[in-house]
Order: structure tokens, then sequence, then C-alpha cells
């Protein structure tokens, strides 16, 4: 026994230690027609970890089991993970079966164990029990005591369950590698983390878990070249998804806007009854709207979709409903809708699938002729939360195996796997904790997947990530973190550039997104219409939003797909002419490239390059040798926002294929400084294979801004590390030119000149010795003043080798070479476009953030003037300098025009604090102090 | 039954004083003329097996000798069970530098890191800088092991390695595989004989 725990060592992280091993017989895989099983028995390890962040309280010691079994190669392979919690029950029973085995094949009968025990590991209320028989009594106590000690320990800091055992993952995680043949897509969201993030932590001198490692990096390169290998061209498949609240209405009207798409919008009118100037939102401007519709970052598909999605909710909203949700009369009803609105191509197409659930309802509906190409359709169901009432979720998992060819090409293909998903989240501005929260726990528990503290038990059945793409819409609840007259005023006033730019910075989704609290690693097409809710009866605004509800866009479709299906979202729309709810329906047109790989082909492809990746001769230990072409590497000068680039050559020159990565010198350190990117950050080489690797110098605004406080001499070690071999070192140099972007006002004024002449940072001037203003915001404002053609600035665009080109003018102290009086447009939009982008780089805003609410509460031009006293003078300098341009520009024409140039500039003038604790300011009162300047 | 120990051990020194080989002649028993300067780290494991049978794993990192690399070093032989400072015999140089390192690990390492300090190119002793007693005297002053070593000829390379493993506190819980330990647990070298006692008599359902 303590060979096979020193095996078991051998699997654990540095910081986890077993103490305890024993052989089970699993029950359930032990089938009559398999009696060699019991001879490959599986084994049961305690293991624990010992926290190090406090180490003088002793640290903080968590535990699991872990059930192992042997693989092929003869090492254990991790099965089953059980975190030892609360919730963990570990029963004991006498074997009733322990009875002597005289078939032909057994063992000899003295050989036989003669008493058991049988294990019961129930990790949950919601997960079926593990049944074990043990044998080894010996074994048996001490694993049993040690269980206990771990569950009494976790019971004494239970407070984060939900948040404990993040430990377990490497071990979670490597279970997720799916064998390369299997139809179960990885997790897309394992699959969507980049492949450095999955290797184990490793740094200079702790090498990390090669073996593993090796496995990740071969697993991605089969699958990457089998499917090259045996790519027989693509698929296009055509899906339209829509997402609509029916708040308990029956369809009794023309759906067609909706599930056909615009082109249906300008031939079908909707019925007239429900046609009123004050309900539709839009009405007034229909030609500009459907031209923003077709404008050009959206397009809409050439041909009739081959897969319609729509999800419903608020199907029912009788409380009955919530009781007992048998009928199917609702669902009829709105599906007969759907083909009623698909007008004369509706015989061409099928109903899949649906499920209900309450109010809510999915349903697919393909085209008849490719439903032979769907199978495996599977169904899931549930309510979020503990009390579910009308939220949750349902969902739809489809296997689509691309039609076969006309060439006759025979065989089957590799199925995709498309998983669709409709959920009703929480309700209420301020509930979007709680849209979060259902949001995990729907991702947990559609699709069939345990719930436990760490998503560790393998669940028996896939889950909704364990898809090629994932589509999810529905009725997400989230709002706009703005006060309602905002929001309203904002939608009606604002020009359309920077309306809904602007009102996004304040979705709550977008947000959770960014914070990574909700759907994260989910894509969103932008957002270019109205928001869907709510739009009323009574008493509504004069876009036709109800007074009582603040506008918000609460109807969402998002995805998110494999890196190998590059899915392609054509439009993203809302359909105002729907009036039948308080929600406006919202359709999205997605292309999903399949790939067409003939099955047996590349199962071929997978073995065949399997067998080139496995090691030659096991039995002798033959290094993998990598050499490395030149370890010393120069950039030279180096310039703010000017990408440069050098490549690495590195051959296997060894006998073995090779894996290899980078690491970090130190642990949890980076493993290349911020202003330099490498790619790619691992690979695999076969013996004498070359690979090219790209390092990457592009220094942004936070980068600079660093850099211009520090020394021109950049310099980095990185380090190389090959799979049980050796750490290459590679040197990186660079000299970093100053920048006059990314600093802040005051530096800017403490310049001795240009610069790029600054030697050190001690050649500052004195604190009292500043310039007015910095030099290089004047000397574009003046350009601009004396030079530019204002009629066309705005909508003209510049070339960025201009602007770069005058970024080189500013930081040298050399003259424009465009004369004054150069009207070219492009040229003035060049040097508009260099300010906004000096102004947005500088590292404090010219009006502190703390001084910025103070904004808000101006009232008069005269109180607005007098704020200003308040800023450093060359704070003031720039903000009389830059508006007065702006009033300027703005001059010939109307207060229109005012008002787009304020809406354009003021995230520049008067940014919003990145910290997120502060208190957000109205972007309506910053636009109206601008215009207090400007008109 | 048998014991086993594993411990990390990393090689250092000026550059071509010959740390490659040593490790190359110890691991493989192999010897290059020619061989190419480290830029890097590289990692090699071998066994030595004392007299009373216990087994010593020696986890070996063979480290760059060039100065531009040296703030590397640490992380090299940071939990270091133990180190080799080589130098070479006929570089006078060598020695001094050998001499900057054992008080940089002096100074930064663990403080129960064993040092040996190695003089290699036993072979050259033809173009010898350094004399035996000079660096002897060293070592004796500073509590560190010494030999002189050739690579090429395999003189005093296996010695060198089982004295160390000999010096190494065999009694104490060594370190762990990557040389982390563990508080309170020790790892390997667990006797399962006692490790199976029982607890208390508890009921069987946890």
């Amino acid at each position: 026994m303590s060979e096979i725990l020193n095996e078991v060592r051998a699997l654990l992280l540095p910081a986890d230690d077993a103490q305890v091993a024993l052989e089970v017989l699993v029950a359930d895989e032990e089938k009559p027609s398999n009696p060699g099983s019991s001879d490959q028995p599986h084994l049961l390890a305690v293991i624990s970890h010992i926290s190090s962040g406090s180490s003088q309280a002793g640290g903080h010691e968590e535990g699991s089991i872990l059930l192992l079994r042997r693989s092929p190669s003869e090492r254990f392979e991790i099965q089953r993970v059980f975190p030892i919690f609360r919730d963990l029950s570990l029963n004991l029973a006498q074997s009733r079966r322990a009875t002597l085995d005289l078939s032909a094949t057994a063992k000899p009968v003295s050989n036989q164990p003669r008493t058991g025990f049988v294990l019961t590991l129930q990790p949950g209320s919601q997960i079926p029990p593990l049944v074990l028989t043990a044998f080894d009594t010996h074994n048996l106590r001490p694993l049993l005591s040690e269980c206990k000690r771990l569950q009494e320990l976790s019971l004494t800091h239970s407070s984060d369950q939900g948040a404990a055992y993040p430990w377990l993952l490497p071990y979670t995680l490597r279970k997720n590698t799916q064998p390369i043949m299997s139809h179960t897509p990885i997790d897309l969201r394992v699959l969507n983390k980049p492949l450095h993030e999955r290797l184990s932590p490793a740094s200079a001198g702790l090498p990390g878990d090669d073996a593993a490692d090796m496995t990740l990096i071969r697993d991605h390169w089969v699958r990457q070249q089998a499917r090259d290998a045996c790519h027989k061209g693509t698929y296009q498949l055509t899906l339209r998804v829509g997402t609509f609240n029916v708040n308990g209405k029956p369809p009794l009207e023309d759906l067609a806007a909706w599930t056909r798409g615009p082109e249906s919008f300008a031939s079908k009118l909707p019925p007239l009854e429900n046609l009123s100037p004050l309900s539709i939102g839009l009405s007034e401007r229909p030609p500009s709207d459907l031209r923003r519709a077709l404008s050009s970052n959206a397009s809409s598909l050439d041909r009739d979709p081959d897969i319609f999605v729509f999800g419903f909710q608020e199907l029912d909203l009788s409380t009955e409903a919530l009781l007992y949700s048998t009928s199917t009369i609702k669902e009829d009803s709105w599906a007969a809708a759907i083909f009623a609105s698909l007008g004369n191509k509706a015989s061409q197409y099928t109903k899949l699938a649906s499920k209900q659930l309450v109010g809510m309802l999915i349903v697919i509906v393909v085209k008849a002729d490719l439903k032979p190409c769907f199978s495996d359709v599977r169904l899931s169901a549930t309510g979020a939360g503990i009390m579910g009432g009308n939220k949750g979720g349902t969902a739809i998992r489809l296997a689509f195996t691309p039609p076969a060819q006309d060439n006759g090409s025979s065989g089957a293909f590799r199925p995709t796997i498309l998983t669709f998903v409709n959920t009703h989240l929480a309700a209420f501005d301020e509930m979007v904790d709680k849209r979060n929260m259902d949001f995990h726990d729907l991702s947990k528990r559609l699709g069939f997947s345990s719930y436990t503290p760490v998503e560790a038990v393998n669940p028996p059945q896939p889950s909704i990530y364990e898809s090629d793409v994932l589509i999810w819409m529905g009725d997400l609840n989230y709002r706009i973190d703005l006060p309602d007259g905002e929001v309203r005023s904002i939608l009606r006033t604002w020009p359309e550039d920077t309306r809904y730019r602007t009102l996004l910075r304040y979705d709550q989704l977008r947000n959770a997104i960014a914070g990574r609290r909700a759907f994260e690693l989910f894509k969103e097409f932008t957002i270019n219409h109205h928001p869907s809710y709510r739009y009323g009866s009574g008493m509504t605004d004069e876009l036709g939003y109800d007074l009582k509800r603040r506008p918000a866009w609460t109807d969402r479709i998002l995805h998110l797909a494999s890196p190998s299906v590059h899915v392609k979202q054509l439009n993203y729309q809302v359909h105002p002419t729907v009036t039948l709810s308080d929600h406006r329906p919202v359709s999205a047109e997605f292309i999903v490239p399949i790939d067409v790989l003939p099955e047996s082909k590349y199962h071929e492809s997978v073995r065949r390059l399997l067998r080139q990746v496995a090691p030659t001769s096991p039995q002798e230990e033959v290094r993998p040798i990598i050499s490395v072409e030149d370890t010393s590497i120069h950039f030279g000068q180096i310039r703010y926002k000017q990408l440069a680039s050098r490549t690495i050559r590195v051959k296997n020159t060894g006998k073995v294929p090779c894996c290899w990565r980078f690491i970090p010198i130190a642990p949890n350190e980076a493993i290349s400084p911020e202003w330099l990117r490498i790619l790619p950050l691992n690979g695999l080489l076969l013996p004498s294979e070359v690979a090219s690797i790209t390092l990457e110098i592009n220094i942004e605004t936070k980068e600079a801004a660093t850099l211009n406080l520090g020394t021109k001499v950049l310099g980095a070690a990185l380090i190389l590390h090959t799979a049980f071999g050796k750490d290459h070192f590679i040197s990186v140099g660079a000299e970093y030119q100053y920048s006059c972007f990314a600093n802040d006002l005051t530096r800017l004024t403490h310049l001795p000149g240009p610069v790029r002449s600054l030697k050190s940072q001690d050649d500052l001037l004195p604190e009292n010795r500043g310039v007015n203003a910095p030099r290089e915001i004047m000397r574009l404002v003046n350009w601009l003043m004396k030079s530019a053609d204002i009629s066309k600035l705005l909508d003209s665009s510049s070339d960025p080798h201009v602007v770069a080109q005058l970024r080189e003018h500013l930081d040298t102290g050399t003259d424009f070479p465009h004369a004054v009086g150069d009207v070219d447009p492009a040229i003035s939009r060049a040097f508009w476009d260099t300010l906004w982008e000096l102004i947005m780089s500088l590292t404090e805003p010219i009006v502190p953030f703390p001084l910025q609410a103070r904004c808000t509460q101006m009232t008069s031009r005269d109180e607005a003037f007098e704020f200003l006293s308040e800023l450093t003078p060359a704070a003031v300098n720039v903000w009389i300098s830059v508006t007065a341009f702006l009033q300027f520009l703005c001059q010939p024409d109307s207060s229109e025009t005012a008002r787009r140039v304020a809406t354009m500039c003021f995230p520049a003038l008067l940014p919003d604090d990145p910290n997120p604790q502060s208190t957000p300011i109205s972007p309506l009162a910053k636009v109206n102090f601008i215009l207090y300047f400007i008109t | 039954m048998s014991k086993q120990f594993q411990f990390k051990l990393v090689l250092l020194g000026e550059s071509a004083v010959g740390k490659s080989s040593l490790v190359l002649r110890f691991v493989k028993d192999q010897f290059d003329d020619y061989r190419e300067s480290t830029i890097g780290a590289a990692f090699l494991t071998q066994t030595v097996t004392l007299e009373d049978q216990t087994t010593v794993k020696f986890e070996i990192w063979d480290t760059a000798g060039q100065e531009r690399y040296k703030s590397l070093a640490p992380m090299y032989y940071r939990n270091a069970n133990c180190a080799v400072v080589v130098y070479d015999i006929t570089q006078s140089a060598s020695l001094e530098k050998a001499r900057t390192w054992i008080r940089e690990l002096q100074r930064q390492a663990d403080p129960s890191i064993v040092i040996a300090l190695c003089g290699n190119k036993s072979d050259l002793a033809a173009r010898r800088q350094v004399t035996e007693e000079e660096a002897k005297k060293y070592a004796e002053e500073e509590g560190l092991m010494w030999a002189e070593t050739s690579a090429k000829t395999g003189e005093g390379v296996t010695e060198i390695f089982t004295a160390i493993a000999k010096k190494l506190p065999l009694t104490a819980a060594p370190a762990s595989r990557t040389g982390a330990a563990r508080p309170g647990a020790s790892r390997a070298g667990v006797d399962l004989n006692k490790q199976a006692a029982p607890g208390p008599n508890e009921p069987c359902n946890c």
C-alpha cells in the first residue's frame, strides 16, 4: 500500500498530501458480463490541502476524497473528486455479497476475500450516490477517521462554502480533458480560457506538473491537427434566434417582423389597431431606422435560416401555471403563430423540439429537408433559486451533422453540438445580484450537472457548456443604472452615434460581464437598438415607454462558442412593430461555420497523431531537447503605440516530441513584463520541427504611463520551459522613447523642452517654474484654430499613419509638416483625433475626479466659469483653449451641432472614475456642463 | 524496509568551469569534449544508494553560469537542500567567483543548506592555478565540503555526490518533490507499519 500511496502523491500538487488509500470495487461498473473487472480495482484516496495564506494560524486545512483507476498506461488517473464538506455523507455497511466465486475465470477460492464492506458516498442530496465495496479492512478505519477529521474541520470554517476548495480545480480540470474522440465537447468555459492558463502553476525552478501539461498541450495539438487534416469543407449553418417576453398575452398579432426579419418589416404592415404613434417608439422615422438596421456593421442572412430558435417568457401569468404546467395549449398556439408568420415559407419548415416550464418556452423550428441532420436532441428545464417561482430556464441541446455532399462522399460526419438556453431571470432594477445568482444557478442546474461547492463530481450527463456553440437568450431583466429621466432624455435627444454607447456604459449586464460576475466569456453583438422594455398602454413618454418603469435592454441574446467555431453574428435588433406585449421582441441572426469532418477519417488521424507524439521507446528515458536560435533579442528604439515585433525560432533537436511553455520567473508573477507579448505561449514540436515564436512590443497608454516615469532602458528575462527538459533563458532588451502621451498635466508643464530630449527624470523644471499650459496640447489647438476645415471636421476620418506622425512631431518638438492653410479634411481630422487621443491619455483628467460631481450642480454659464477657479492654472488653460475651439466649431451651425460635439467629447473631457466604488456622475449633467462653454 | 529520500541540489559557478559536464558524468557517466554553454537551467535526477541501503534521489538543477542570467539563479537555489559550487582549478578567477556564490548562498539560501566546493578539471593539473591547499583552507574556514573532480576522467565525481548524500540530514523530514516543505506533515519516508494505527473506537457512519 505504501507504494500505491506514493503513486497517488506523485499525482498531487506540492501543497497537497495523501495520507491513506484504499482499494475498492465500484458497484455499478461491475457487470456480470465482465467478470474480470474485479481484477482491476479502483482506489479511494483521502487527500488534504493546507492553504499557505495564514501561516501563524497554522494554515487552513481542507480535504477531498479521490476515486482513481489505473489507466492502460499503468498510471493512476483521477476519475472523480468529492470535496469533503458538510453535505458529504459516507456510510458503511457489511457486505452481503461476499460469496465465493467458483466460476472458471475466478481467482482460486483461497485468494478470494471473505469479508467485505459496502461504502456509500453521497456528495449532496442532488447527486446519485457512489457505491463501493472494500475488502481491505486494514486501511478502512484510517480512511474513515481521516474523512471524519477533515469533515469536522470543514464545519469550523464553512462560511465561504461556495468559493471554497479552489485548490481542487487542477484535479477537476484535468478531469475535464475529454477523450479526443468523444462527441462530448470540452466545457466552453475551460476551452475559452487560453491554454497557458489551464497549465499547472510553474515558475523558474518549480516545473509544475509536466505530465499533466504535456497531456493538455498534446491533446490540444492533436485536436487541431486532426481537424486540419480531415477538413472536407465548411457547412454554413444559418440561424435566426429570437426572444420575446409576451406578458401573458395570446398571439393575436402577426409576428413576421420578428420571426422573418427586416425585409418583412417593409412589406408587411402590422395589424392596424396596434399602430399608434405613441406606442411605437420609432414610428416617426421608420426610413432612418430601417437604414440603421441595414447599416455597415449589421447585415442580414441572404437566404432563409436553417434553424429558427424562439425563446418565450411569461407565456402564462396565471397562478395555476405555477402549480401545474402540464397544459400545452399556450405552447401550441405560439407554435402556430410562428408558422403563420412564416407565410408561404412555412411549408418548408418543421418543428424539431420544444420545452416549456411555467411561462418559459423554447421552440426550435428547422428546415424540413435538414431534419435528418439533427440528432441526439435533449431537453432540460429548471426553476431558478430555491423557490423557483416563474423564473428559471429551459434548454435544448442537439447534434448537427452536416448533410452529405454532392460528390457522394460517404460515411458519417462528425457532429457539432449546439445548445440553446432560454431563461427568465429575477426582475426589478435593484435585483442585479439575484440575476447574477440565477445565472450561476441555471448554469449548474440546466443540463443536469451536479450541485456541489465545486463542480467536481463528474456530471453523468453533459452540462450546457459541453457544447460547440451555446446561445443564451431570454428576458435576463438587466437594467440601466441611471436615473429614469436621464435614460429617457438620452434616448430621446442624443444623436444616434452616442446614445446607445453612453447608456450601455451603465447597462447592468455589460458591467456584470466586465466584472466577471455573470456571463463571463459570453459575447454580445453591438446594441444599436432602443431598449425592448417597457412599453405601456397607459401613461407613456414620447417614445412609448411606460412612465412607471425605467426603459431597459431586458431582452438579450448572447453566445459562447468553441475557439474552433468562428460564429458570425449578422445583426441584433428589436422589433418595435410587434406591440402585443409590454416588451418588444428581439432577434439575432448567426452564421455558424460547421467543419465537415468525416468521422472515420478523423478517428484515423487522431490515432495516427497520437502514435506520432507518443514517446518512441518508453523504456529508455529520452530527454526532449530543443534549441533556441537566438537567446538575446534587442528591439532597438520603441515608441508609444508603434507595434514592434521580433521572431525567435525554436527547433526540436532531440529524438522525441517536445512540449514547451513559457513560465514566469517567480510563482504568481507574469510570464513577461506588461509591455511585452509572446505568441504563442506554448506548443508542441515534433523531432526536427521548427516553430516561430513572436515577441511583440505594443506600448499603450497604461504601459506608457509607467514607462514615462522610469528609465529608457528596458530588459526582461523570459524562461522557455520544456516538459521534462531544460529551462531556456531568452533575454529581451529595448530602448523606450519617452512620449508626451500618458502623462499628467503637471508633468507636461514641467518638461524643460520636447519630451524626447529629456535625459533623466531629474531634468524636470522646478515646481514653481512650470509653463502655463502643456505645449503639446496648445500646439494642436492652435493648428486646429488656424487651419482646420471645420465644416467637414466631424464627418471625415483620419489616416492612422498621419496621426502617428503627429505624435512623433509632438514628442520631438519638430514642426508639423502641414502648412497653415492646408485644408485637406483628412489632415484636419488627424489633428482633431490626435488632440483627443492626447487628452484621453492623460493619467489624471483635466477636472480631477473628486471635483467632477460639482460640475453637475452648475446652473448657469457664470457658475460654470466660476467653477474653473478650483482647477490648477494648467488645467484651466487647457479647458479654456479646448472648449474655445469647440465653440468655434459649433459657431456657424445650431445647438444641434453643439449637442453632438458635447456628447462626443464628454467621455474625454470628463471621464468616468475607473474606481468601482465611486459614485457615477450623470452623463447628462456632464454634457450640460460642457454646453455652457461651447454655446 | 529500505528508506528513500529526495533532495534538491543546485550547481552554481562561473561559466565554462564544467558544471554541466559534472552532471552528465554523474547522471549518465558520459563526457562530451565540446559542450555548448548552458543558456538556461536543466533538470535531471540521479539516485545514490548508501551502504545501509538507504537511497537518496537527487533532483539536480544545472544552471547557466553566465553573468547576465545571475538574477535568475535565486529562483533555482530557492529551497535547495544542497549546492555544489564549482570552480576550474586552471582558472584562479573562477575560485573568486565561487566565493561570491558561496557568500550569496550563505546569505540568501535556506540556512540548513549543505554546500560543497568542487574544483573541477583535475585532469589538467599541469595548468593548475588554484592549489589544493588554498581551496581546502577556504572550505574549512567556511565549513564547506571540498573535493577536486574531473568530469572528463570521472575522478571524484560519484564520490562527491555520495559524500553529500551522507551529510544530508537523513533523519529529518526531507523536502518534498518540488522542495516546498509542508508544515506539520512529512511526505516521503513515512513508516507505513506505524501509520495504520487505528483511532479510538468510532461508529462507522461519518
